[in-house]
């Protein structure tokens, strides 16, 4: 509130008198106190100077200056008192108690030789001081000087003072706040009324700025003096004014409801209503619009929509809405994408009209509706139609279990290789339906593909196809998770690979012929050598025979001349020369040899021939329990002429190996198709160095679950980039003509699906080669037909998934 | 202490013991002279003995002739002052050791001899301090010269206190000498500032300082700041090296106090105060047992009051085992006149081996 003019005047005066009051006191009382302390300090200063004048005579004519500081340090105790320093008749300082030292000022003051002086010094670090110097002996002796300090009067002064200001203050502000209040109960009432007129003047509405009046106003118009009367007549007019106001309230409300009425309709629809300009500026917006853009409708207010479109609609819909605009009442529609606030698209539905003509609306009237969600959906039905399609047309058997078992999905290829229609498949059970495989063993598949959690497979399941003849399947099962992680059911992908196993039997029959006509002219030789020898000792022991039948012949004739008495010399010297000619020791020497290598030598082909018998063991008899060792024995023999030249061959056989199931031809091929491999490996790399031979070596060792097999060479070894390769079929690093490329691919499907074992490669570049075997003890398939399979029991499996 | 033990376990002298009778004055006048008055009155006392301090000693020195009828006498002090060794008390006390106008003469006499003649002080503000300012006067007139400049401090003033004021102060007066006589944190802070401020005039410090303690200080903040304060530091000392072993007083101190190991009497003692092993001024207080011993064995019984005063005044050519025959008589109650001037070497002191060293 402002402060009227009177109050002000009063409140200025009233400090006035008081300030300068309070000064005449305080000079006043400061003069007073500083003369007063003054003299009392010096009275005292004199007293102390005086006293040790009087004391230290005798002391400094005995030249201690000792004990006249000991004597002045009492003395600076005393309460004023700031230094105490003695002077001798020279005028030298003796004792004092100056700290760090004496000031230059002191030095300079003389006493008088006959009466204590008094004067005032500024000392250096202490500050002004009444210095009193005193004679010794009428400064015969010396002087003492007493500093009494002014600091302590001057505070004292200052204390004084501030207590009298405090005093004054006081007062001043009691004076003040009486004389306020008092001028107050005159000045407010005025003041509240023209605080009240002020505000009528300012106010919107003066019904609700009489209702604050009111409190302030009626206590004044109680009043009876001239300030009652004018509260009065203020008072009235108030009233009147404000019963005006309230008429003019009354309708502008009901106009007010009527329009929200309206806009509530609008803005309650799930389509977005806009008004536009005709450049396209909006001036409205009904809230969905927070919806579509994210962006409240108020802040929508004064954009313009083009600014909201995606840039590859922007012009088509700019030119629709100058079209719109051009033409009073004409209406367009058009689709096209807005752009959120996050920055994703909304694909709207938009109609514009143009009211700009229209006298209450002025405006084009945009609705639009977000089809977003809309398109999305029938683009996903039309994916998933898709999808349906190319299920149906693969070719490979596609059923689909639900997380109870019964099948969800039987694709068109199922229908023809099992000759189940869909319609009878979907949804019973797979071990319900006439189809003709062993259902217990696809069972057991499924069960460990539930249990395990991961994809399994079934290798060559036999079935019986459509023309009752018999077929193969490879089955994949696969077990299908929902998004979070728990099992939905299960996927079988079956392919008819009857056809397939059919041509890889016959290219393992056709390897197999490959490799026998490749060991035939090797065998022929192998044969030939031991046959030529036999046949020249033969030859031998023929011409042998003649010479010995002709010696006994004559011998026969002496025989027969001696038995009758008649020993001719003719008949003797023809016996002598027969058995000169013969030579018989030499005879005696070397038919028992070339017996012997004859012998030999027919037991070798005897062997090859064994070899190559059981070598070319006829197949598809099963599995035979065999001796690994021997069958090994058999094809190095049989081999003979494909590595003797370049190697050496080492067997290192385990004695103790027990017998194994297995395909006997089929392992033999594998064993040849290795000993071949090693024999060329060393071949090449000892082509440069004729006289060079390599090693081959190949070990047998049991275990407890199986038997392993090493043939390592010292050939050539392979590059990484050849050993990841070596299984593939039709792979080889031979020229052409000398590999078919199948021979390592069969000895990893001989190995690795006939008899459940593994086959791996440890090579090193330049240093060799070794394939290792390793043949299960227990044959995998006859071990799976022994596990306790419960039949027919599918669906309860599945069930307790 | 350790010999008075010494002496006692021994048998002590001519079979009775010493026995001790230790009272606190704490520095202070007041209490001093309470102490006295408590030893004379009620403990019958006539023999005072270990008195420290110039304050205590002097202001006690009237309460001696107030005794006169009763011979009590004030045995070797530890002060320099001069009081004691002036009329009208001298004849009531004996001294040991050298004064501190002898002290403060000897240094001046020395850097006058080399050629340093503006010599300034530095002391405490008090009456111990101002015989020693006196003595640096009294041998300064004898040399016909006046002192170079002058400052002081407060009693009380620690070695964290700032005393570069007072450094500036003697710096103006381009003196070439410092004689320092005070305590030893306030003469270290000095010491400390000097050589901060890169003045390496040679500073003299008085046996009373406490050699020691000042030392440690030096030592101490020297290797905190990478500096050696103990460069041109001399102290005066009134009692030989107790580092010199070729003398058998030295050896026999060393002995005893290794063996005795003496604290102070049990009802000062303060929690956690280690005592140095050795030091000048314990080697100062054996010196002064010793010949009060030495005293008390000569006194014939029965031991009388009365006697004392004749039987000191006739011992003549006394070996205390430090070289120095002691010899007192009527007119010379001073034992002692000799003055060491030691210097820091290797962290300890050593007798100053030639002054040349300083000469400008």
């Amino acid at each position: 509130m402002r402060n009227s003019k009177l109050l002000t005047k009063t409140l200025a005066i009233l400090v006035l008198l008081f300030v300068v009051s309070g000064l005449a006191v305080a000079i006043t009382s400061v003069w007073w106190i500083s003369h007063a302390l003054t003299q009392q300090y010096e009275s005292k200063g004199t007293a102390i100077a005086n006293s040790i004048a009087s004391s230290s005579v005798e002391v400094l004519l005995y030249r201690d200056s000792s004990t006249v500081q000991a004597m002045i340090d009492q003395y600076l105790s005393i309460q004023g008192v700031a230094y105490v320093f003695v002077l001798d008749e020279q005028g030298d300082i003796v004792a004092h108690t100056f700290a760090p030292s004496v000031p230059e000022c002191v030095r300079q003051l003389k006493g008088d030789r006959h009466a204590t002086t008094i004067q005032i010094v500024d000392v250096e670090d202490i500050g002004e001081c009444i210095d009193v110097a005193a004679p010794l002996l009428e400064g015969e002796v010396g002087y003492v000087h007493v500093g009494m300090d002014r600091r302590l009067i001057s505070s004292a002064v200052r204390t004084a003072v501030l207590l009298q200001s405090a005093i004054m203050g006081t007062i001043l502000l009691v004076g003040l706040l009486a004389s306020y209040f008092l001028v107050k109960k005159i000045t407010r009432p005025l003041d509240q009324l023209t605080a009240c007129a002020t505000e009528l003047a300012a106010t919107d509405s003066t019904s609700e700025a009489a209702l604050r009046a009111n409190g302030a106003l009626v206590p004044i118009t109680e009043r009876t003096d001239e300030v009652g009367h004018l509260a009065k007549a203020f008072w009235h007019m108030v009233l009147e004014l404000s019963g005006r106001e309230q008429r003019l309230l009354h309708a502008e409300e009901t106009l007010r409801a009527s329009e929200s009425h309206f806009r509530s309709l609008i803005e309650n629809v799930t389509d977005v209503i806009m008004k536009l300009n005709a450049e396209g500026m909006a001036n409205y917006a009904s809230p969905p619009i927070e919806h579509v853009l994210g962006f409240r409708s108020e802040h929508f207010i004064n954009r313009n929509l083009l600014e909201f479109i995606h840039a590859d609609d922007n012009q088509r819909v700019r030119d629709t809405l100058r079209q719109v605009s051009q033409l009073a009442g004409s209406v367009s529609s058009e689709e096209f994408r807005l752009v959120r606030r996050d920055g994703a698209y909304r694909l709207v539905d938009a109609s514009f009209n143009n009211l700009l003509a229209d006298p209450n609306v002025q405006s084009l009237i945009v609705t639009l509706r977000d089809i977003t969600e809309h398109r999305r959906a029938e683009e996903m039905w039309r994916i998933a139609d898709e999808n349906q399609r190319l299920l149906s047309s693969i070719s490979s058997i596609l059923i689909g279990l639900d997380a109870t078992g019964r099948i969800t999905k039987w694709n068109r290829a199922a229908e023809d290789i099992l000759d189940v229609s869909s319609r009878v498949a979907v949804g019973e059970l797979l071990d319900a339906l006439p189809i003709a495989w062993d259902q217990a063993q696809l069972t057991c598949c499924i069960r460990d593909c539930l249990s395990l959690r991961k994809p399994t497979r079934l290798e060559e399941f036999s079935f019986k196809r459509r023309d009752g003849q018999p077929g193969l399947l490879g089955i994949s099962i696969t077990p299908v998770f929902g998004s979070d992680g728990s099992p939905q059911g299960l996927l079988l992908l079956g392919t008819d690979i009857t056809e397939r196993r059919n041509l890889e039997t016959q290219l393992r029959h056709s390897q197999k012929l490959e490799s026998i006509g490749q060991l035939a002219a090797g065998i022929a030789h192998e044969i030939n050598t031991p046959i030529q020898y036999v046949g020249d000792n033969v030859n031998f022991l023929k011409g042998a025979f003649a010479d010995l039948h002709s010696v006994i012949c004559k011998q026969e004739r002496l025989l027969a001349g001696a038995k009758c008495g008649r020993l001719d010399d003719d008949v003797i010297t023809d016996v002598e020369q027969a058995m000169a000619s013969a030579d018989l020791a030499f005879l005696g020497e070397e038919v028992p040899r070339a017996i012997e290598q004859t012998l030999e030598g027919l037991g070798r082909v005897a062997k090859i021939v064994r070899a190559m018998k059981e070598f070319s063991h006829p197949g598809d008899e099963g599995k035979v329990a065999s001796n690994l060792n021997n069958l090994i024995e058999n094809t190095i023999t049989v081999a003979n002429n494909e590595w003797k030249y370049v190697a050496d061959v080492v067997t290192d056989f385990d004695g103790s190996l027990p017998l194994v199931p297995c395909l006997v031809s089929e392992f033999n091929q594998v064993i040849l198709n290795l000993i071949v491999n090693a024999a060329h490996a060393i071949g090449d790399r000892i082509k440069d160095d004729p006289e060079g031979k390599g090693r081959i070596t190949i070990s047998t060792r049991a275990s407890a679950e199986s038997v392993e097999i090493r043939v390592t060479d010292t050939g050539t070894g392979m590059p990484e980039s050849v050993r990841l390769k070596e299984f593939d079929p039709f792979f080889t690093t031979k020229p052409v003509g000398k590999g078919t490329g199948q021979g390592l691919t069969i000895a990893h499907a001989v190995i690795v699906k006939k008899h459940g074992g593994t086959i791996s490669i440890e090579t090193e570049l330049g240093k060799g080669t070794a394939f290792i075997i390793r043949l299960p003890l227990i044959d995998p398939k006859c071990a799976l037909k022994d596990a306790p399979a419960p039949v027919n029991d599918s669906a309860s499996t599945c069930a307790s998934v | 202490m350790a010999y008075i033990e010494h002496v006692n376990r021994a048998g002590g002298v001519q079979g009775r013991t010493i026995v001790i009778r230790a009272y606190d004055d704490n520095y202070n006048p007041q209490p001093a002279i309470d102490n006295t008055v408590r030893l004379v009155e009620t403990d019958n006392a006539f023999l005072l003995f270990g008195y420290v301090g110039t304050p205590t000693v002097t202001r006690t020195l009237p309460l001696l002739k107030c005794y006169d009828d009763r011979s009590v006498y004030l045995f070797f002090p530890y002060t320099g002052a001069e009081p004691q060794r002036q009329p009208p008390y001298d004849e009531k006390v004996f001294n040991l050791r050298a004064s501190y106008g002898q002290e403060t003469g000897g240094l001046v006499d020395n850097f006058v001899r080399i050629g340093r003649k503006r010599i300034a002080v530095f002391y405490q503000i008090d009456a111990y301090c101002r015989s020693g300012w006196d003595g640096v006067r009294k041998a300064l007139a004898r040399h016909g010269l006046r002192m170079a400049g002058e400052t002081t401090y407060k009693r009380g003033t620690t070695f964290k206190e700032s005393l570069q004021r007072q450094v500036e102060i003697l710096r103006k007066n381009e003196c070439d000498a410092i004689i320092s006589i005070g305590a030893y944190a306030a003469c270290a802070a000095f010491i400390r500032d000097a050589r901060d401020a890169g003045w390496d005039v040679p500073i003299a410090n008085v046996s009373f300082v406490g050699s020691e303690s000042l030392l440690e200080l030096l030592l101490e903040s020297g290797q905190a700041n990478h500096k050696d304060y103990t460069a041109n530091l001399i102290n005066s000392q009134v009692v030989p090296s107790y580092h010199n072993v070729a003398l058998p007083a030295v050896r026999q101190y060393r002995e005893l106090m290794e063996r005795y190991d003496p604290m102070s009497p049990p009802a000062f003692r303060e929690e956690g105060y280690h005592p140095m092993p050795y030091s000048f001024v314990s080697f100062e207080g054996f010196l002064n047992a010793k010949l009060l011993v030495e005293i008390l064995r000569k006194m014939e019984p029965p031991l009388e009051a009365g006697r004392i005063k004749s039987v000191v005044e006739s011992c003549v050519e006394l070996d205390l085992g430090i070289g120095v025959p002691i010899s007192f008589g009527p007119a010379k109650h001073q034992g002692l006149n000799q003055v060491y001037y030691t210097v820091v070497s290797e962290d300890r002191f050593v007798p100053i081996a030639n002054w040349e060293k300083w000469r400008p």
